[in-house]
């Protein structure tokens, strides 16, 4: 069996702040290993979004521990969180997210940039992933003059672009058409299938059963299997 | 490094109306400032040159108790062997009443100062000659020159008989009757309003001071930059004389000149408090902008960029600011300045500044004006650098 990448260990998360504190992560134990697709699924307003950003490092529980690739986040400083997003994560959003004030060869290879790798040639690697999402002519326009769809593979070859081990992907088809999201879906596949990278996905889209070499079901904060 | 002044660059030359409106701001106070050191500045040189060329030369040679002890050709023919001494005068004074009629009617003023001169010598050595606005400069014995203010008080006009009384000495030859040749109106720093410039025999007699005997030699330079060496090398000449004050415009002009620094640092101080003013300008408008990319913010946190460096690119577009508000005001500053250097204008008393633009007016409001921004832009950035990537989900 492949090694362990991400393991979570007794995961809450209690928001405060409203009314009624919300507990959107019960106690989660997860393990993903390498080369896996995983699909999360469950209803809305079940923390599946919560889970991946905490995953993910982009917010901290409030209890529990993510370990990964062997190392225990939880007590990193934010400069190291930082440097793991930057090098070994990928997240690929609902809502595409890019920057608008720069163009489409600018914001697939900022993560270069700030990963300051000298042994890369970024420009050639942003060049042949604009290619493999097909978007080589687009590579200087803003990135706000794309339609949906062409945004979410510019999103996705910026998640890629450092070479992550892991790509997390929060409904990434979300907001697209059809047509749209048979591109980005099997994109996605192709990152794993060819690349070995490991995929978590959340989507409510019962096609990417098929695909998916792992589900789980999250319901009100906790796995159910 | 780089890609973070990409990034604030672009994040402001997005958004053209608020980095203009925030620089204006930072540029519209320094431009004050400049304006002010080197208008004001010109106001300084230019009551310096007045009192100069009108009240006490670029030296003054005096006696605080009272007359020369030396009798005046003797220390004017030494003076004049200096090279860089285009001319000296002697002058006297003495407080007096004056009274004029006319028909019926007739007028006087009491207490007003009289100002005996050499009329040839002080052709060379001042420049009352140019002030005189009616008539013409003093020429003889029997004759004066008066302010304006003493012509409407005593409702004299070229032309007119006045008659000059001493006010300490009530004796038969302590009156003159002169006849009034020209009007003068110096501007209004010079002290010599109210006063009236007779012949130096005229006074001497009146007041019956010794012939040959002053109370002031002024001494006009050929060039203002020699002032200090030539007034060393009067003071040689003089070691032994305790009597004789020996003082540059400036420190015979002391008072006054020190009234109207105190005023410019003053004004300075109010102009330097309008960067508060400006700053504020900069902080709400990086505000906005810092608002308007918490989104963007949470995107770069997301893919891993630090608060530091948040922090950065928002300390950049203070500093970007700061550099376009910097520019815009020198430039402003420069061109007013120069304009004001080639058009002298006059100002409510007369006085004309002598406005000289050097490039040292610039570096301090320039270094102030961009420090002021940078550091107006540390809490707007300092808060960019507190949204938690999340956010960066949140707002969709
Ligand atoms: N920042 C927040 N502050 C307070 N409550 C939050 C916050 N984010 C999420 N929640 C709450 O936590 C719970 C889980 O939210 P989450 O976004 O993880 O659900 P989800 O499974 O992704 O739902 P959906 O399928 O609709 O995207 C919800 O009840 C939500 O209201
Ligand atoms: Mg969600």
């Amino acid at each position: 069996m492949s090694k362990l990448i991400i393991q979570t260990r007794e995961l809450w998360k209690i928001y405060l702040g409203g009314t009624d504190p919300v507990s959107a992560l019960q106690g989660i134990n997860l393990e993903v290993r390498e080369g896996e697709f995983l699909l999360v699924r469950g209803p809305s307003g079940s923390g599946k979004s919560t889970l991946l950003k905490i995953m993910g490092l982009l917010d901290l529980p409030s209890k529990g521990t993510i370990i990964m690739d062997g190392l225990e986040t939880s007590k990193l400083r934010e400069t190291a969180r930082a440097k793991i997003r930057n090098q070994k994560i990928g997240f690929v959003f609902q809502s595409f997210n890019l920057i608008p004030e720069l163009t489409v060869f600018e914001n697939v290879m900022l993560p270069t940039w700030i990963n300051n790798r000298q042994n890369i040639n970024a420009k050639e690697e942003t060049s042949s992933l604009l290619k493999t999402v097909g978007l080589e002519e687009k590579a200087h326009n803003y990135a706000n003059e794309l339609s949906g769809g062409q945004m979410q593979r510019v999103a996705i070859a910026r998640a890629l672009i450092n070479n992550p081990s892991i790509v997390l992907a929060d409904e990434p088809t979300g907001n697209l058409d059809s047509k749209s999201s048979l591109q980005v879906m099997n994109l996605i596949k192709r990152l794993n299938e060819e690349n070995g990278q490991t995929i978590i996905l959340i989507s409510h889209d019962s096609e990417q059963e098929r695909n998916a070499t792992r589900v789980v079901n999250l319901i009100d904060g906790k796995l159910q299997n | 490094m780089r890609y973070l002044f990409l990034l604030a660059y672009r994040f402001l030359i997005k958004r053209k109306g608020s980095m203009f409106t925030a620089s204006a701001a930072v540029g519209a106070t320094i431009f004050l400032i400049i304006f002010n050191s080197v208008v004001l500045g010109g106001v300084v040189h230019g009551v310096t040159r007045d009192l100069g060329d009108m009240t006490w030369g670029h030296i003054s040679i005096y006696n605080e108790k009272g007359l020369l002890e030396r009798p005046d050709d003797q220390i004017i023919g030494h003076v004049l062997r200096d090279p860089a001494v285009v001319g000296a005068a002697p002058r006297t004074f003495a407080t007096i009443k004056a009274n004029h009629t006319l028909g019926l009617d007739s007028y006087s003023l009491f207490g007003i100062r009289a100002m005996g001169v050499d009329p040839i010598r002080e052709l060379s050595a001042s420049r009352l000659h140019d002030s005189i606005q009616e008539g013409e400069f003093l020429r003889h014995t029997g004759s004066a020159v008066i302010d304006d203010e003493v012509a409407k008080g005593l409702n004299a006009t070229v032309g007119s008989y006045i008659q000059l009384k001493s006010i300490s000495d009530e004796g038969p030859r302590s009156f003159r009757w002169l006849r009034v040749v020209g009007i003068f109106d110096v501007p209004g720093p010079t002290l010599l309003d109210e006063t009236v410039i007779m012949h130096q025999t005229d006074l001497r007699e009146m007041m019956k001071i010794k012939k040959n005997y002053s109370h002031e030699i002024i001494v006009r330079l050929r060039n203002t930059e020699e002032t200090e060496s030539v007034k060393k090398w009067i003071e040689n000449s003089y070691l032994n004389d305790n009597d004789l004050n020996i003082e540059t415009v400036d420190e015979r002009g002391r008072v006054v000149i020190t009234a109207y620094r105190e005023g410019i640092q003053f004004v300075n101080i109010l102009a330097y408090s309008g960067m508060m003013a400006s700053s504020l300008g900069v902080i709400t408008i990086m505000m906005m902008i810092v608002n308007s990319k918490v989104r963007e913010i949470g995107i770069l946190r997301s893919i891993g960029l630090t608060e530091g460096q948040v922090l950065i690119v928002f300390m950049i577009d203070g500093a970007i600011l700061g550099v376009l508000g910097t520019i815009f005001g020198a430039i402003g500053g420069t061109l007013i300045s120069l304009y004001l250097a080639q058009n002298p204008v006059a100002l409510f008393s007369g006085l004309v500044p002598e406005v000289r633009f050097t490039l040292d007016a610039l570096p301090i409001p320039m270094l102030v004006g961009f420090a002021m921004s940078v550091i107006a832009s540390t809490y707007p950035a300092w808060r960019a650098s507190r949204y938690q990537p999340e956010e960066a989900m949140r707002y969709v």
